[in-house]
């Protein structure tokens, strides 16, 4: 569904920011990307998305080839950014309008909008207020029933849970569940080890833009990931 | 104090190190560089041409025979100070007649034939600080708090103990520590370029002058930033703030004066200048009629047209002569006994036409102040209206230039009076009246000896006759101008834009001691 | 998927401040400055009026038709000034030369000294402003909000969100425009304006739809520089330069550029100049008739110092005209060609200086709407064609049959004038009157056409440019 093969990234000033990824996530996965900031999780998003263009390698997405169809390959995925702040002088239902429509998604009348909202946990009074009132959880929140009303095979979320308060975040796991058990792959950049570990199938751990170490859940059922995080980030190989 | 001085380092640092600084230091460098040689060559030409027209009308007047030739053209030498800011120096005529029935007045109407230069004004550096500096200094301030605001770092910074005010001041002065350096910069190149030209030179109350001039400028620039800070109190948000303050340039700096001149010419209605016109026309012919009235009642006595010789008349049959070279004694008195007499009558009926255009003339200037008190609302006019009182190019400085003129005609009549030029022979003619033959005389030689001994007598004819010897005619000198006077007239003005720093001062502080420092 | 697009950007623009002011500018400014110009014009039409009824009077002093003519005020004026502010109104007519009036405008000096708003300044400076005001975060600031990469993660083709940019942007612009238009023409209607003459109606609405084109034009540009920029607030400050450089820098500095590369002589230098060519060919025409006025003293017996001129002999008369043709033909002659010379020396400078201009869409904008309003280079030329092709029949006329012959012997001279014996100069009645129409609106447009294109072409670089950058535009 979410494939990169031998992905890699290298910028005009020489950085290489990301070296031959390999990555597969099959409908019904969630799968998580650890790292450092800067360790490559953003720049392979970009990839995948085409924000930027790869000096080697292939990212698909649902068997399209991101970079020699686009438009195509993104009928396929739903984003979530990392700080955004949307539309301020629009309401929230007028901003998940307008990007529902975007989506493709034409025909959806303003209760679909209210279900999804509420479904992000949203409170009512909140879905015709303007979004310059929302603080910065309500608006990640926001941003999350955007990327679910695309209802796209795929999502691509970035750093979904920052900004939620612990509830809000166990909340936000909830429905991340409740989409994969709907077939949907998805592939979630984060810092939040813990909560990678309570709702992942696979995480892999990137480190200067190479992915250092994969596991599955069970795998991770017999290790400790915290401390197999903080050895990668320190040594950065494989100890197999 | 240190507080202040650390707040000011990092307002500057912040500022100078963005895109928006570099490209608004380069491009104001660009203008003023570009704009400074632009007005040094124009300069230059209006002063090649008031040269050449200074020595045009010396030389015209090297030439008069007659007093009655004696007209003087008086030329406005462009003010040294005009690249800095014109004004009106190309708004007013450049030169003025002086002559015995014509009095200089009010001619408003630009020598500037290009109808898009016409409707736009021209460009000098003060408008330049005024619109391009203006809008730097508020694209800078708009976002000073409201920026802060809802980057959060203002509720940082106000989480310490220290006053408000001295986070003003702090802001206040490291904006102004952002944008004077791009000012005095631009304007010393421009200053640079100036000089290098040969035909500017700066003395030392120039110098002065100019210094004047700069502080103003930087008077202008400071309440500028503190009217944009104020609005970024008051507002929310950054981008709020941002579309206040370009409206508040818009209205104050682009439109008020356009709009003050319409008010002022509802307020204050003047009669048009065609009605005046008018009316000068018909005093000047019943000035007329009354001149053919006395030529019927004082009939051309009889001649023969061999005798005169060089006649040049206003008309034939009314005795206002121009220049008579010869002719018989009793044509000659006649002539005189008429040249008394109309001189007299179109002197006085110059004086009462210039009454009409003068009662114009000062309905003009206080339709103008009217509209120029309206537009003191805006610092941006406060500004312009100081910089050119010194630079002198307001409409002061012409009206003193008028009147100077006006003076300078009345004491050149005085001359010619004195030289008993006026109202005697020597208006228009060179020959001793009393000793020029009676026509019976001339005939009587010529039936004698025939016309070549009549010819002899008469003489070359203007050709011969040398010039008047004017060695100690009054000369006309520039109108002096008192340093100390032009600095007294422009101080009420300084003293406005002081004190609407202080008030936007205030002003900011009161908002900033009430204003929620909350991002949301 | 474009009609969203569209939606959402005429939405956000319409619950912005940004809306509301340029809403209450317009409203305010453009009825106004028609009112006000409606006014103005009001007064120039009587002023027209009475001169012309001076100059038909006959006989009274100050009228003498023919002699002098009057330039009729445009009745579009309401909307841009123009010429009104340069182009003398009037002119009177001798033998040697034609003396012109001062413009019209000179007779409100406060707006001499402060300015004038019509409504051409209001599109050109205060639209303008705002158009830019209105795009310069068109991109810059979605991607500050993290809007544009939520937007584009979807299928849309760069183009097309630019595209729903440009034309969002231009309905919220153009809206309040043409409804403050509307106003301002119903004003007009209201205190009596001829609105509904035959073609003000059509020309009102090609300066509407040139208005448009310009807010165009700037939006384009602010949305370039959108496009350019990851910052919305070095948007701003680029687009203000910008906006500063060509609605009031290029214009004001094209001219003195234009005087600096071609300057030409001062216009009392020229003066001086014909007057020298005439005393000069006067006395050369004098030497050359002096013996002919001397054998008719002789022949006359007169004394000496007495020259006459005989129009009782038809053989004296054509004689004289003999001789005195090719001098006063080579005066003609040489006079228009100094004139000519002089005229297209300026008209060579001021050309230089309109195509400087053209850089700016401002001076751009000036033309076309001042030659649609009969205020324009166009009627300007009309003008002073008329003005010379009315010289000539004068001439032909009347001043051809006079004459005027300076002889000078040496320490004598003797001037003679007059008509010339044998030609009849027409009656006052029967001179021809100057009379200056109008252009017709095809030939106007059809002038226009060039610069219209230029701003058309300026439209569409931009926005080549606007998405050639958008689409190579980092939108993370």
């Amino acid at each position: 569904m979410i494939e990169a093969r031998n992905l890699s990234k290298r910028y005009e000033d020489g950085v290489l920011a990301l070296d031959a990824l390999n990555l597969k996530v099959n409908p019904g996965e969630i799968y998580c990307l650890l790292g450092a900031n800067g360790a490559g999780k953003t720049t392979t998003i970009n990839l995948f998305l085409n924000f930027i263009e790869p000096t080697s390698g292939q990212a698909f997405l649902n068997d399209v080839d991101v970079v020699r169809d686009p438009l195509e390959a993104k009928k396929y995925v739903a984003y979530l950014s990392e700080n955004v702040m949307l539309y301020g002088n629009f309401t929230a239902r007028q901003n998940l309008d307008f990007f529902a429509k975007l989506g493709g998604k034409r025909k959806l009348k303003k209760d679909d909008y209210y279900r999804v909202m509420r479904e992000v946990g949203l409170p009512q009074r909140s879905f015709e207020q303007r979004l310059k009132e929302f603080s910065k959880g309500m608006r990640q929140k926001l941003g999350i029933a955007i990327a679910m009303i695309k209802d796209a095979p795929a999502l691509l979320l970035d750093e979904p849970t920052a900004g939620l308060d612990p509830k809000a975040g166990a909340e936000f796991l909830e429905t991340l569940i409740d989409l994969k058990r709907q077939g949907k792959a998805i592939l979630i950049s984060t810092h939040d080890i813990f909560r990678a570990k309570e709702v992942a199938d696979r995480v892999g751990i990137m480190k200067e833009g190479r992915k250092v170490m994969e596991r599955t859940r069970e795998e991770l059922e017999h290790e400790n990931l915290e401390r197999l995080y903080l050895n990668y980030m320190r040594s950065g190989t494989e100890k197999q | 104090m240190a507080v202040v001085w650390t707040i000011a380092r990092k307002q500057l640092l912040a500022s100078v190190l963005t895109h928006k600084f570099v490209i608004g230091f380069v491009l104001c460098q660009v203008l003023f560089s570009l704009s400074a040689v632009i007005l040094t060559r124009d300069y230059e030409e209006r002063l090649a041409a008031f040269n050449s027209a200074v020595s045009r009308h010396t030389a015209q007047l090297q030439q008069a025979k007659v007093y009655s030739e004696l007209a003087v053209t008086v030329d406005r030498r462009p003010s040294l100070l005009s690249p800095l800011c014109e004004g009106f120096d190309k708004r007013f005529a450049g030169s003025e007649e002086v002559s015995y029935t014509r009095i200089p007045t009010i001619s408003v109407g630009q020598t500037e034939k290009n109808p898009l230069m016409a409707a736009l004004g021209s460009i000098d550096l003060v408008a330049i600080v005024q619109i391009v500096l203006g809008l730097l200094v508020l694209l800078f301030a708009y976002d000073v708090v409201s920026g802060e605001r809802e980057q959060g770092t203002l509720a940082q910074i106000l989480a310490n103990s220290m006053p408000r005010h001295v986070i003003l001041a702090g802001q206040y002065l490291g904006g102004m520590l952002t944008i004077l350096p791009v000012f005095l910069i631009g304007m010393g190149l421009a200053l640079l370029i100036l000089t290098f030209s040969p035909s500017i030179s700066f003395s030392w109350g120039d110098w002065a002058l100019l210094g004047l001039i700069v502080l103003l400028s930087v008077l202008y620039i400071s309440a500028l930033f503190l009217a944009g800070m104020f609005i970024s109190i008051v507002t929310r948000r950054s981008s709020t703030s941002l579309v206040m303050v370009l409206f508040f340039w818009v209205f104050f700096v682009i439109l008020l004066p356009h709009v003050s001149a319409h008010l002022a010419y509802n307020l204050r209605p003047i009669e048009p200048r065609s009605v005046v016109d008018d009316r000068a026309r018909n005093l000047s012919a019943e000035a007329w009629d009354r001149m053919l009235t006395y030529a019927r009642q004082h009939p051309r006595p009889l001649h023969r047209w061999e005798f005169i010789k060089g006649r040049e008349v206003y008309t034939g049959d009314i005795p206002y002569p121009i220049r008579i070279y010869y002719a018989p004694r009793e044509v000659m008195l006649w002539e005189l006994e008429g040249l008394k007499y109309c001189l007299r009558l179109d002197m006085e009926y110059a004086e009462k036409v210039h009454a009409l255009y003068r009662e114009y003339e000062l309905n003009v200037v206080s339709q103008a102040s009217l509209a120029r008190a309206l537009a003191r609302v805006s610092p941006a006019w406060v500004y312009y209206h100081a910089a050119s009182i010194l630079a002198g190019t307001d409409e002061g400085g012409f009206m003193r230039f008028l009147d100077h003129t006006r003076r300078y005609r009345r004491d050149l009549i005085q001359y010619v009076q004195d030289k008993g030029g006026l109202f005697s022979a020597a208006y228009f003619t060179r020959a001793d009246v009393d000793k020029l033959p009676l026509t019976q005389e001339l005939d009587a030689v010529k039936s004698a000896r025939g016309q070549r001994a009549v010819d002899d007598m008469i003489g070359q004819g203007w050709d011969a006759v040398p010039p008047l010897d004017l060695h100690d005619l009054p000369n006309w000198q520039a109108v002096p101008d008192v340093l100390a006077e032009r600095v007294a007239s422009a101080l009420p003005e300084a003293c406005l834009l002081v004190c609407l720093n202080l008030v936007l001062f205030l002003a900011a502080h009161v908002a900033l001691l009430r204003t929620d420092v909350r991002a949301n | 998927m474009s009609a969203s697009l569209l939606k959402k950007e005429i939405l956000d623009y319409l619950v912005s401040i940004r809306f509301f002011v340029l809403t209450a500018l317009c409203v305010l400014l453009i009825p106004l400055s028609l009112y006000v110009n409606f006014e103005t014009l009001r007064r120039w039409n009587a002023d027209y009026n009475e001169q012309l009824m001076i100059e038909s009077a006959l006989g009274r002093s100050g009228g003498r038709p023919g002699y002098h003519g009057v330039r009729p005020p445009s009745l579009l004026s309401v909307f841009a000034n123009g010429i009104e502010t340069s182009l003398p109104k009037d002119f009177s007519l001798d033998s040697n030369q034609v003396a012109f009036g001062t413009p019209r405008s000179y007779g409100d000096p406060i707006y001499e000294i402060f300015g004038r708003i019509d409504f051409l300044f209001v599109i050109q400076s205060v639209l303008s402003l705002i158009a830019l005001l209105f795009a310069f975060d068109s991109v810059s600031g979605e991607k500050e909000l993290g809007t544009l990469k939520l937007a584009l993660a979807n299928s849309l083709p760069r183009y097309r969100m630019l595209m729903g940019k440009f034309v969002g942007g231009m309905i919220v612009l153009g809206a309040p425009l043409v409804l403050s238009f509307a106003i301002g023409l119903s004003v007009l209607a209201v205190t009596g304006y001829a609105l509904f003459q035959t073609g003000v109606v059509g020309d009102a609405f090609l300066i509407l739809g040139l208005s448009l084109i310009y807010v165009a034009v700037f939006f384009l540009l602010g949305l370039l520089i959108s496009t350019l920029t990851h910052q919305s607030k070095t948007a701003l400050i680029l687009l203000m330069f910008v906006w500063v450089v060509l609605v009031l820098g290029v214009p004001r500095l094209s001219i003195m550029t234009a005087k600096l590369i071609r300057p030409v002589d001062d216009e009392s230098v020229v003066v001086l100049r014909k007057r020298l060519l005439t005393d000069n060919i006067q006395t050369e025409k004098g030497n050359a008739l002096k013996s002919l006025y001397f054998e008719k003293a002789r022949q006359k017996g007169l004394s000496k110092g007495m020259l006459t001129f005989d129009s009782g002999d038809p053989e004296f008369v054509r004689r004289r005209n003999e001789i005195a043709a090719p001098f006063e033909a080579r005066l003609r002659t040489e006079l228009a060609r100094v004139d000519e010379d002089y005229q297209r020396k300026k008209q060579q400078q001021l050309n230089l200086a309109h195509n400087i201009s053209r850089i700016s869409p401002a001076a751009i904008l000036s033309y076309i709407m001042t030659d649609l309003a009969d205020t324009g280079e166009f009627v300007k030329v009309r003008f002073y064609d008329a003005v010379r092709m009315h010289y000539a029949n004068m001439d032909r006329l009347v001043f051809s049959k006079s004459y005027r012959d300076l002889i000078s012997d040496g320490d004598s001279s003797w001037g003679f004038g007059g008509n010339l014996p044998g030609s009849e100069t027409p009656k006052s009645k029967d001179l021809p009157r100057f009379n200056l129409t109008f252009p017709r609106r095809a030939d106007t447009l059809a002038a226009s056409l060039p610069d219209l294109g230029l701003l058309l072409a300026y439209a569409a670089l931009l926005f080549a440019g606007a998405t050639a950058a958008f689409i190579k535009y980092d939108v993370r």
